[in-house]
């Protein structure tokens, strides 16, 4: 007979129900973020230019974050991806077609394919084994991209790029407004899309898969097939941003398959921290402005004052350097719960 | 109350266009050069070589205040197209300089020509650079310059089989093809051609194939801060002592790094267009000021070719007459000819490059530093790969 | 009776140790087998083979008559073969809910479902609530699994396997380090399992073994030792030799 034991009351279905379904669902703090974003299409017009290459940035970290922060796989050559798009897209606008959005699909499915190619590769062997790997594949992509210089430009870079307007309407004007929201608009989708990914059951079983690959097999999950698929999708969305980057600077060079373009990924989303979503793009966007302001202030230690902040975060921590935003989001919660009322909370108690 | 309000306003839109129309009266100029990364030691010259111009000329031109905004763009082509777009833009330069490298440079060219904005060209040597745009004039040097110069050189004075080493990489390239069709044009022989990767820290066993192959002598090209490293393993793998020359163009033997790079270079004879030890008054005064400026440091090539870009800058506004507007000031600026501190120079009208003297030199010791002496001088060189299409 | 699981001669070598040898076992379905043995003697070594951890050095393995020894391990969860591990291995970031609502859900087929938001297909919610009711997890239900005191860890470590609904089942000495008020509901919960799955138990308990079992294999030394109905096991000497040296000890 089993004892019902202590406070072991039933689990209503209809709250585990609502558990599921809460998670899906848009958190005020969420909304907020992306309503700041919209602002900055009105509000800060002379900050386009360098915003549209905090959201290229943003996407290229977001992808990152697919494969560390889901999947448990790290990579040190990601930019392989993200500068395959970029040529991708360069060479198709330069010689064949010069619509930005069909450039977009052909550069993403390009480099879902070289990403499916090399998963291969990659998924064999242990984390020290992938680094290696990855900075290979990489490396040696950048040196098929200098060899092929009667194709890609070399070292000196892919020119002659006219990017026609997008939907056959809108022109990449001087001012980079239309630059900025192109990449804007991308980057949505594309999060969107993502966020469905990770809420979903496959992107449960990734979760199951970096927890604990031993009792995720044992409970029947197909790990390798499963990790080949999220590693396709982020060299895919690693190869939008590569694209978005030739489209709107109309220029290729070898430095997006550079190391330093990978490295600089793997600070970016350390900074903003992998796992939920938004490191990648909160990572971006310190990066990107701090850069921004300290080269403007002193060129020669930017570096410098970007591996303090490193060293900081490491040491004090990236909850306890960002708790203060914890006030924040814990008003934006009660703020919606006025006005939604009728929402579900989330389950999972943090 | 609204009347206060009303009143307020205009004299608040009436200050703001005050302000710009003073500001109207400023002419802006964007420096894009790289202040970190690899390439840092060119930006620095190139800084000073300007700041060094502007304080010995001032700050006024034809009735128009200069003001001069320096950005640091790492060498990276999407930062400098992104900082070039934001000078023009938000800044409304009327002129960006600078690029330190080729891809910065063409990263930059397609808004020159969509603002018409002169850009000028401080430090890439490419050929085809001036191509890429209308508004492109360039006050540094073109790498053929100096390579085809080196190969008449070499054929006139006896050298009949030379092994080329060059990195891989597309100013290598440049160097490797122009020196060797100057150079088999003129009877002589290019028995090899090595590629060394870029990022490689060791010639050995490079400089051992081209010993090997015992030729009169070996044309180098490496990125200037490789040439130290690359003329001691040359010693040291025995290749003066085998008789193979050392040549090249001047980038080897760099003003900047040479006083520390030890007794292995002395003989090495390059091409190039600039020396700190030129002979003219204008020249050492030059010198002398820039290592008062800059904690003793020597210019270098890419330093005059600052420094001459400031002056085709103020000598463009002061034959407009302070007008800005890319076509009126690049026109003024094709055909200009001046005397720089290398030498006498021009603007050519039909290519918007530069025209110089290149020379011959030789390192030696001279008051206890090491020189590249000139000793032979071919004047008004034009950049040979454009002048063949012709 | 049907054998539902047998090992034919089964061999584990590594290099020069043989942790598996010359396993030959028969598990009829519907069976509560039990496997006892001294430490050391590869009985998780046995299990893991089974499974699929560890590939065999030779034998073969046959669930309901298929041969199924080159076959992955997840690949046996889906023929209907699941375990618990003696160390619970569970997802230390996830809770309860989204654990048992995976395994549920990987059961269904939905695990390649990328878009629709996890558990909210029909059928995955109610089968997670009868689970959690089950495994007496309810409380706990929202709460990070690395958060959980141990037995409730070794319940979700139970309810993960079974909510695979597999037609065979290996547990790993289930009740190891449990409370004494949770090693109830573990006891209950394994009696309350449905007569039709075949169940493979590794106990040190000799009391839940005897209660539970209808019939015990011994292993010692990687070798089947003894095997036979409980009573008979009961009065071997032998079987009674090994463990004396074990009780002395203990």
């Amino acid at each position: 007979m089993i004892d019902a034991g202590a406070g072991t009351a039933a689990a209503p279905r209809a709250d585990v129900g609502h558990g599921f379904a809460a998670r899906g669902h848009w958190r005020p703090p969420e909304i907020a973020f992306w309503l700041a974003v919209l602002a900055t299409v009105f509000l800060v017009p002379s900050w386009h230019l360098i915003l549209n290459d905090v959201a290229i940035l943003g996407l290229f970290a977001l992808s990152l974050d697919l494969l560390i922060g889901y999947a448990g796989i790290i990579s040190l050559g990601h930019a392989a991806y993200f500068g395959f798009g970029a040529y991708v897209a360069g060479l198709l606008a330069k010689y064949w077609i010069a619509d930005p959005v069909i450039g977009l699909i052909v550069a993403g499915s390009a480099a879902a394919l070289l990403g499916f190619v090399t998963s291969f590769l990659v998924l064999r062997g242990s984390d020290l084994t992938r680094l290696m790997v990855t900075l290979g594949v990489a490396l040696v992509l950048r040196e098929i991209a200098n060899q092929l210089g009667w194709l890609t430009g070399g070292a000196d870079g892919l020119q002659g790029i006219n990017m026609g307007p997008i939907l056959g309407l809108f022109d990449f004007d001087i001012a980079g407004l239309v630059a900025y929201v192109y990449s804007l608009i991308v980057l949505f989708f594309l999060f969107v899309l993502a966020r469905r990914i990770v809420r979903s059951t496959f992107g449960l079983s990734l979760r199951s898969v970096k927890d604990n690959p031993m009792r995720a097999s044992a409970i029947g999950i197909r790990i390798n097939a499963r990790l080949v698929a999220i590693y396709t999708v982020a060299a895919a969305y690693a190869g939008v941003a590569g694209a978005l980057l030739t489209q709107t600077t109309s220029f290729a060079s070898l430095d997006v398959l550079s190391f330093d373009r990978s490295a600089d990924l793997l600070l970016v989303l350390l900074i903003g921290g992998p796992g939920y979503l938004y490191g990648g793009l909160i990572g971006a966007i310190v990066f990107k402005l701090m850069q921004d302001w300290l080269a403007n202030l002193t060129p020669q230690y930017w570096q410098f004052w970007i591996g303090l902040v490193l060293v900081l975060l490491v040491v004090i921590g990236r909850e306890r350097m960002f708790g203060w935003t914890l006030p924040v989001r814990a008003y934006l919660e009660r703020l919606g719960a006025r006005i939604w009322p009728d929402r579900p909370a989330p389950a999972r108690k943090q | 109350m609204l009347r206060t309000l009303i009143g307020s306003a205009v004299v608040a839109v009436s200050a703001f266009s005050a302000a710009q129309a003073v500001a109207q009266d400023a002419v802006k100029i964007g420096l894009i050069v790289p202040l970190t990364g690899q390439q840092a030691s060119t930006g620095k010259q190139i800084e000073a070589a300007v700041r060094l111009y502007m304080a010995q000329n001032g700050t006024n031109v034809a009735g128009k205040k200069i003001e001069l905004i320096v950005k640091d763009d790492g060498a990276v082509p999407d930062n400098t197209k992104r900082i070039a777009q934001e000078l023009i833009v938000n800044d409304k330069v009327a002129f960006i300089a600078g690029f330190g490298v080729t891809p910065a440079a063409l990263a930059a060219a397609p808004l020159a020509t969509r603002a018409k904005v002169p850009e000028i060209i401080m430090a890439a040597g490419t050929s085809t650079i001036t191509e890429a745009s209308p508004y492109i004039v360039r006050t540094s040097f073109t790498l053929p310059q100096s390579s085809v110069v080196i190969a008449d050189w070499a054929v006139k004075n006896g050298i009949k089989k030379v092994v080329t080493l060059v990195s891989d990489y597309a100013p290598g390239a440049d160097a490797e093809s122009s020196f060797k069709a100057r150079f088999t044009a003129g009877g002589g022989q290019v028995v090899e051609s090595i590629r060394v990767p870029l990022a490689t820290p060791d010639f050995a066993p490079f400089l051992q194939r081209a010993r090997d192959t015992k030729a009169d002598a070996i044309f180098i090209f490496v990125p200037s801060g490789q040439g130290g490293t690359l003329v001691k393993q040359y010693v040291e793998r025995g290749l003066d002592n085998a008789g193979i020359k050392l040549i090249g163009p001047g980038d080897v033997t760099d003003d900047d790094l040479l006083p520390t790079m030890g007794d292995a270079v002395i003989g090495t004879i390059t091409a190039h267009m600039y020396s700190a030890a030129h002979p003219s008054a204008l020249n050492k005064a030059f010198v002398e000021a820039f290592k008062k400026a800059n904690n003793n440091l020597r210019p270098n090539f890419m330093a005059v070719g600052g420094y001459d870009g400031m002056k085709l800058i103020y000598d463009a506004l002061k034959k407009t007459n302070g007008a800005t507007g890319g076509d009126t000031l690049v026109s003024a600026m094709k055909g200009m000819s001046w005397e720089s501190p290398r030498g006498p120079v021009s603007i050519d009208p039909e290519t918007r490059d530069i025209v110089q003297n290149i020379y011959i030199r030789k390192v030696e010791r001279r008051d206890g530093e090491l020189y590249n002496i000139e000793f032979e001088t071919v004047e008004a060189v034009k950049d040979p790969v454009k002048a063949a299409k012709k | 009776m049907a054998t539902v699981l047998e090992t034919v001669g089964l061999e584990k070598r590594f290099g020069g140790i043989t942790a598996t040898s010359n396993v030959s076992l028969k598990i009829e379905k519907g069976a509560r087998h039990a496997l006892i043995g001294p430490n050391g003697a590869g009985k998780t070594t046995l299990i893991n083979l089974v499974t699929g951890v560890l590939q065999p050095t030779a034998g073969q393995i046959l669930l309901e008559g298929q041969d199924i020894t080159r076959l992955q391990s997840y690949q046996r969860v889906h023929l209907g073969m699941a375990r618990t591990f003696q160390i619970n291995q569970l997802f230390p970031d996830m809770t309860p809910v989204e654990a048992i609502g995976l395994a549920v859900s990987e059961r269904l087929g939905l695990g390649g479902d990328w878009w629709r938001l996890a558990g909210t297909r029909p059928g995955v919610v109610d089968d997670v609530v009868d689970l959690i009711d089950r495994f007496h997890l309810a409380d706990v239900r929202d709460e990070r699994t690395a958060t959980l005191p141990y037995g409730k860890q070794r319940l979700l470590e139970i309810a993960l396997a079974i909510a695979c609904r597999p037609r065979v089942l290996l547990l790993d000495e289930p009740a190891a380090g449990v409370p004494e008020g949770e090693r109830r509901d573990i006891l209950a919960a394994i009696a309350a399992l449905p007569k039709d799955v075949t169940v493979l138990l590794i106990e040190h308990d000799m009391d839940l073994v005897f209660t539970f079992a209808d019939r015990i294999s011994v292993l010692v030394n990687g070798a089947l030792f003894a095997d036979g109905l409980p009573r008979e096991i009961s009065r071997d000497p032998r079987v009674k030799a090994v463990y004396l040296g074990e009780s002395l000890d203990a």
